[in-house]
């Protein structure tokens, strides 16, 4: 929790690491939209490949990569057990059954799918954001959005509330030890009594924070507008964000990559067949 | 013209409600170019309400504040008025708007418009000014409590003001923390020429001044330059203290040792009494 | 009975790369009626050590005993342990949350289970013993308070469980010179009423030289020595060596010391040094003479 501010940043000095941020975000919503068309086993394949390479390539140990899916293991559990029980196949396909529970093979497929579709939709991110700070990202994302501004939508103004948050959580994290620590030593307890009790006894905890988090935000706007800051106008940045050859690369690799997916979708050009010697191979 | 002028302030907080209380009363002062002001007075005797005027946080309920003959009422000056009065605050942890130390000082820079080059050099510049050039690209929580607030002076500096207003910035430093920080206030003061206005409750820290203000109540009640420590009663009855050097030299005098008016420094007195 | 504190030690984050030794084999004993402080710099493991007395941090290696209480086993009686040690932290003005000043003070005793008509006296009395009139503080609410009288009354709301030892935490951090002075003044009558034993953390060595008859100083996790005031800031080798600053008084007297007259190197009080200046001058005029 105290290290909200770093996010799960993985540091380490890999390409993937030095991308354009904005790039990695624009790179990593292409990879999105691309699982989405991915149908076959082959297609599956092929991406696991692909980000495992790029795994491999940041240097972050595979390890830190798949911890993250503990957080949806459940949520990958629950969708499969879902699909193999209410899925209705073709009477040929049951494999089966017993009481009111029928299990299809199509069933099987669907939810093995499923399964890895969201794990793959996961693991996009999850390289994301070990690769790149949440600053670079807000930055990022504040560059990426600036058009909308035009349309009154107040893009800097979100992503200043966004980077403060991250500045001020560590600061509050800590305080709200203290002053955890500082009704404990009152007698205070957090830890007995039913569900009701304990959030009436976080009380003593809540008020001093709600307090001091007014009395900081406050200061902080003093102190903000001491440094003549007036919002988006005028404002320039120190940090240039600029598209190098390694940028470049990446956006055609991906480009490839999605492009072979839709090559394996469609059937273009009646590619079909390596499809099929690529599905034997495994 | 002096640089900033206050001309018969006043100020009050929750004005309108039955708990206004009126924190500066007919407050005048001129500061020239160049000095180092002390403003002294104890907890809750209007001197940080003096820093949040000094450049428009907030605006006096009557009278006027001029900064380089701008006024602070003027919407339009208020911009020139803040590249030009800058403020450190109490609480290094309530001033750093970002996780990156780089990235936080460049902010006032960004503010005003600079291109980019020229925004990195000035963090350079001013994290030399306050002797962290090693932290650029370290995060702030990890620093002591002087660092941190070195880094927010730097924030301060990196627009380059001319005058720098430090509200009670040393107040919740430990004795190390203040040296750090009184170290680097005095170097601006000597080697960039700036305009320095102290805020504090420590009398020990304004023997470096050329003048010093003595707040109670909202009001100034003494101005002048060391002789004010003279006025032993007077400066505790407003609950200050005077340099402790002083009051040693003041309890001897009054013990029949032949001590000089004006001692205030350790050397001196030990100069005197060693002869 | 004393404070013993054997073989402590104290590791945050094991077995992370943030690993680190707060507290390394702590031996410490505090007697009955010690006013004890414990100085060091940012980091050296004070807040650590000190948060272990009312097991607001468990013991990982080594024992304590606090006012016979062993603070090893799993199980403790919480609420004995801590209306035995009242521990107000840094800026404790700031834990202040009830709306009125006398519920808040109430606040302690009514988590230790003190009867009803106990807590109303204890509460009284506590907002006394801070300086502050009972009948006028009572139903004010503790947040418009100035800032002084909050940190009084964040005082009080210890007080009141009526703790044998007191453990403070840089009491007078961010106040003026008379705040300061007011609130040591007041620690002292605390401790000669209410609680026998005081610790006291401080970076301020006048306060810590001024008030304490034993200083423990830490450095790096490390309890390296402990003194009484005057012994301590004579020693200038292990000040220097532990990067400790001297109190303004005991820099003079060394001052002085230094260029020949004939002044204890270890005085820390200003009446003293200034009886001593005194004494050695007129020494000198009379030989002169």
């Amino acid at each position: 929790m105290k290290d909200v501010s770093i996010g799960q940043y993985y540091p380490a000095n890999s390409v993937i690491h030095r991308l354009d941020p904005r790039l990695k975000l624009v790179l990593c919503i292409m990879y999105i939209v691309m699982i989405f068309f991915i149908q076959t086993f082959t297609g599956y394949a092929l991406t696991a490949v692909f980000i495992l390479a790029l795994v491999f390539i940041s240097r972050v140990p595979l390890l830190k990569v798949l911890r993250s899916l503990k957080a949806i293991i459940f949520l990958v559990l629950f969708t499969v057990i879902l699909t193999v029980l209410f899925f209705r196949g073709n009477p040929e396909d049951l494999l089966w059954s017993a009481w009111i529970i029928r299990i299809y093979k199509a069933a099987l497929i669907n939810a093995g799918k499923m399964a890895l579709r969201i794990i793959l939709l996961v693991l996009g991110p999850t390289v994301l954001t070990l690769t790149t700070t949440p600053v670079e990202l807000t930055d990022a994302l504040e560059r990426l959005l600036k058009p909308l501004s035009y349309i009154k939508i107040p893009v800097h103004e979100l992503a200043i509330i966004m980077s403060i948050a991250l500045r001020l959580i560590p600061t509050l994290v800590e305080e709200t030890d203290k002053i955890i620590s500082a009704q404990k030593a009152r007698g205070a307890d957090f830890e007995s009594g039913n569900l009701f009790k304990r959030a009436k006894a976080m009380l003593p905890v809540l008020i001093p924070l709600f307090v001091s988090s007014f009395r900081r935000a406050d200061e902080l706007a003093y102190a903000m507008d001491s440094r003549c800051y007036r919002g988006a106008k005028g404002r320039t940045r120190m940090k240039i964000m600029r598209l190098t050859f390694k940028d470049f690369a990446a956006f055609l690799v991906m480009a490839a990559f999605f492009f072979c997916i839709l090559l394996l979708r469609y059937n273009w050009f009646n590619i079909g067949f390596i499809a099929e010697i690529i599905a034997r191979g495994f | 013209m002096s640089l900033i002028e206050f001309e018969h302030v006043n100020y009050s907080y929750n004005a309108g409600t039955e708990s206004e209380t009126l924190a500066v009363k007919d407050f005048s002062l001129t500061i020239e170019e160049g000095e180092f002001i002390a403003l002294v007075g104890h907890n809750g005797s209007g001197k940080s309400t003096v820093a949040k005027l000094v450049n428009g946080l907030i605006l006096p309920s009557n009278g006027t504040v001029k900064v380089d003959g701008m006024r602070t009422d003027d919407k339009d000056k208020l911009f020139d008025i803040r590249k030009t009065v800058g403020v450190v605050f109490q609480n290094p942890d309530n001033q750093m708007i970002a996780t990156i130390i780089e990235d936080d000082i460049a902010f006032g820079p960004e503010n005003i418009g600079l291109p980019p080059k020229e925004i990195s050099e000035r963090v350079d510049w001013a994290l030399e000014c306050v002797g962290m050039s090693g932290h650029r690209k370290g995060t702030p929580f990890r620093l002591s409590g002087g660092q941190k607030q070195r880094i927010a002076i730097a924030g301060v500096l990196a627009i380059k003001p001319r005058v720098i207003v430090l509200d009670e910035s040393t107040a919740m430093l430990d004795p190390v923390g203040r040296d750090e920080v009184m170290k680097v206030v005095k170097r601006l003061r000597d080697e960039e020429k700036m305009t320095v206005i102290m805020i504090t409750h420590f009398m020990e820290e304004t023997l470096d001044a050329d003048r010093i203000v003595v707040m109670n109540d909202g009001c100034i009640v003494l101005q002048g330059g060391k002789e004010i420590f003279e006025r032993e009663t007077e400066l505790e009855t407003i609950g200050l203290d005077v340099p402790p050097i002083k009051r040693i030299a003041n309890k001897l005098r009054a013990k029949g040792v032949n001590v000089a008016d004006g001692v205030l420094d350790a050397e001196t007195l030990a100069g005197e009494l060693c002869r | 009975m004393p404070i013993i504190i054997k073989d402590l030690n104290y590791v945050y984050s094991p077995k992370s790369p943030y690993e680190k030794q707060a507290l390394k084999n702590i031996n410490l004993t505090i007697e009955d009626g010690d006013y004890f402080g414990i100085i060091g710099h940012t980091g050296s493991g004070k807040s650590t050590l000190i948060s272990h007395l009312n097991a607001l941090t468990r013991i990982q290696s080594g024992s304590i005993t606090v006012d016979g209480i062993d603070l090893k086993p799993k199980k403790l009686d919480y609420k004995k342990l801590r209306s035995t040690v009242g521990m107000v932290f840094q800026y404790p003005e700031y834990q202040l949350f009830d709306e009125t000043v006398e519920k808040d003070v109430a606040f302690g005793p009514k988590n230790i289970k003190v009867p009803e008509d106990e807590i109303k006296e204890r509460v009284k009395q506590a907002i006394e013993m801070v300086g502050l009139n009972y009948e006028k503080f009572k139903d004010r609410s503790p947040f418009e308070l100035s800032g002084g009288q909050k940190r009084r009354v964040a005082l009080a709301g210890v007080l009141a469980m009526r703790p044998k030892i007191l453990v403070l935490d840089e009491p007078t951090a961010g106040l003026d010179p008379r705040g300061k002075r007011e609130i040591l003044e007041l620690i002292d009558s605390v401790k000669s009423r209410l609680c026998h034993t005081v610790i006291m953390i401080s970076h301020n060595m006048d306060e810590i030289a001024r008030s304490c008859n034993k200083i423990g100083v830490m450095s790096d996790g490390e309890l390296k020595c402990v003194l009484p005031p005057k012994e301590l800031f004579s020693r200038r080798d292990l000040l220097r060596e532990l990067n400790i600053k001297m109190p303004i008084i005991t820099e003079f007297a060394n001052m002085l010391a230094d260029r020949g007259l004939d002044v204890d190197r270890g005085i820390v009080s200003e009446d003293e040094l200034v009886d001593a200046i005194v004494k050695a001058k007129s020494a000198v005029g009379g030989t002169q003479e």
